[in-house]
């Protein structure tokens, strides 16, 4: 009797979730095997695997992922590392500028990246008056200028996921294989990488995630003509052209076990440093 | 000495690095014109005041918060009694909660809105386009954060040794909970419930594919008004961001209160 009293009173956040996470989590799966008319079909994974279009869009996805969460997490491993080692007024404001810029991102980041370095942008005018086209370097609205304005999310999260793990490695540390003879280079070979790697497998799991399901900077930058897999899965159900949920949701279930696959990598990294 | 000035460089570019794009975008704000020239022509408080009398803006505003305030709020209440009689009675819930944790992470942005527009556009239950299914979908948004932060809370209480003390002196389990209980836990989840209100004032994919114009929110006004001017849009930027920066200074405030009580 008491027992029917607990379940009462724990169902309706059931009820939500079920309503909210696992049926669309199962619609999802459900209907990437059906074709537009509702016919059980794999049609819609053979499309993609067949599509350059869809293909490309992954590999788009993939690169800018991997390419801004390796600069993201070398920056802020050398960040967190020179922050770890300043006294505390410098670290402190650091890391409070960090903690506050975490937040800036999406639309806005977009934004502030066309206004530094778009078509009139400031950077680009200044570099026009020193006689240098920015966009003969590089383009913003190209595969590395997302890169670029990527990077600049991942380092904030970088910083705070790697910096609380350079408590493992105390100064001491260091002095005692210093004193005792070994040179700097081999203890951080043998020692430090040892002690940081599964905060950096894990860090490195979770910006690549974190770049792989961001839409807003990409659609915002581009008005959504970025071929990058979550803009592709957009357009699918949202376009004004043609729709086609089920092939979005092939797509969805893809890029869903990609997502949870890199977020089983970090969970791991995190129980191995406990 | 020699390491340690390289140190204080590296943190002093970072900053100089994270703070730039957000400092143009605040000189852009006041610029009257800056298209051609090295500096800008001249200064202006004309798009703040276009943006403080627009009325669609703070109607936008308000749906943010308004949106995000209800679905945090409705988390409390539903993950409270979970977690609570999780740890009180049933055991084997905690393992189950945390695999429905996960799933959020999986059902990322996009992700998510492709399964909700499918069930909810038509059919029995057709709140596409309505703020309700946009309280769900935030619900499930910041599930993850609001699940720890309670988690936390209660852990850190011990709410097995208050229960049993509570019983002992005769009082029932919602007095207990209610005088008790709830007063300490609402203190502890400050922190979380900030953060996922961060987390869904800068939330777009969703509030734009599953209500868009219907019930725009502040970011979709944002991404709207791209065309219009790239002044006006970063004074929409800027005094977004002083929001956001007001709620993440609360959160960092609280932690360094909470480190030092600690």
């Amino acid at each position: 009797m008491k027992n029917f009293r607990y379940i009462m009173i724990i169902s309706p956040f059931f009820l939500m979730v079920s309503a909210f996470l696992l049926i669309p989590a199962l619609s999802i799966i459900f209907n990437s095997f059906r074709s537009e008319d509702g016919i059980f079909t794999i049609n819609n994974y053979i499309e993609i695997l067949g599509s350059t279009f869809y293909l490309q869009s992954f590999k788009n996805s993939l690169i800018i992922s991997l390419e801004s969460a390796v600069i993201g997490l070398i920056v802020s491993v050398i960040a967190s590392y020179a922050i770890y080692s300043l006294d505390n007024q410098l670290s402190r404001m650091t890391l409070t500028i960090t903690n506050m810029t975490s937040n800036f991102a999406g639309v806005p980041l977009a934004f502030a990246f066309m206004i530094l370095l778009g078509n009139n942008g400031v950077f680009t005018i200044l570099f026009k008056a020193l006689g240098v086209d920015v966009f003969s370097i590089f383009d913003i609205y190209s595969n590395l200028g997302l890169v670029i304005i990527y990077v600049y999310f991942q380092i904030p999260l970088g910083i705070l996921l790697m910096y609380p793990s350079f408590d493992s490695i105390s100064e001491g540390y260091i002095d005692a294989a210093v004193s005792l003879g070994t040179s700097k280079c081999y203890f951080w070979k043998k020692v430090g990488i040892p002690i940081l790697m599964p905060a950096l497998t894990s860090t490195l799991a979770i910006l690549f995630a974190n770049a792989m399901g961001a839409y807003a900077t990409a659609y915002a930058l581009t008005n959504g003509a970025f071929n990058i897999v979550p803009v592709r899965i957009g357009a699918l159900i949202s376009g004004d052209l043609f729709l086609k949920p089920n092939l979005a949701s092939a797509l969805s279930v893809i890029l869903a076990a990609m997502l949870l696959g890199l977020n089983l990598i970090s969970r791991r990294g995190n129980h191995a440093k406990e | 000495m020699q390491k340690n000035k390289t140190n204080k460089a590296i943190a002093m570019g970072l900053m100089i690095y994270l703070v730039i794009p957000i400092f143009f975008t605040l000189i852009y704000s006041f610029a009257a014109k800056w298209q051609n020239t090295l500096l800008p022509e001249g200064f202006t408080l004309k798009h703040y005041i276009q943006l403080f009398t627009t009325a669609r803006y703070f109607l936008a505003l308000g749906r943010t918060m308004f949106s995000a305030a209800i679905s945090i709020i409705i988390s409390f209440i539903l993950l409270v009694p979970v977690i609570y009689v999780g740890k009180l009675h049933f055991q084997w819930l905690d393992k189950i909660m945390g695999k429905i944790i996960l799933l959020p992470f999986a059902l990322q942005g996009v992700i998510l809105a492709v399964g909700l527009i499918k069930i909810y556009s038509g059919g029995p239950i057709a709140i596409s386009g309505t703020v309700f299914i946009l309280i769900g979908a935030y619900f499930v948004v910041i599930l993850p954060y609001m699940y720890q932060g309670i988690k936390n809370s209660i852990d850190s209480l011990d709410v097995k040794t208050i229960a049993e003390a509570a019983s002992l002196l005769g009082a029932s389990e919602f007095f207990t909970f209610f005088k008790v209980v709830l007063p300490n836990l609402l203190k502890g989840v400050t922190v979380s419930t900030l953060l996922s209100f961060a987390i869904l004032i800068g939330e777009f994919v969703l509030s734009n594919i599953l209500v868009g114009g219907n019930y725009e929110t502040v970011q979709v006004y944002m991404y709207g008004t791209r065309g219009v001017s790239g002044h006006y849009t970063s004074a929409i930027v800027i005094s977004y961001f002083l929001f956001v920066l007001i709620i993440s200074g609360t959160v960092l405030a609280i932690n360094k209160l909470e480190a030092r009580k600690g």
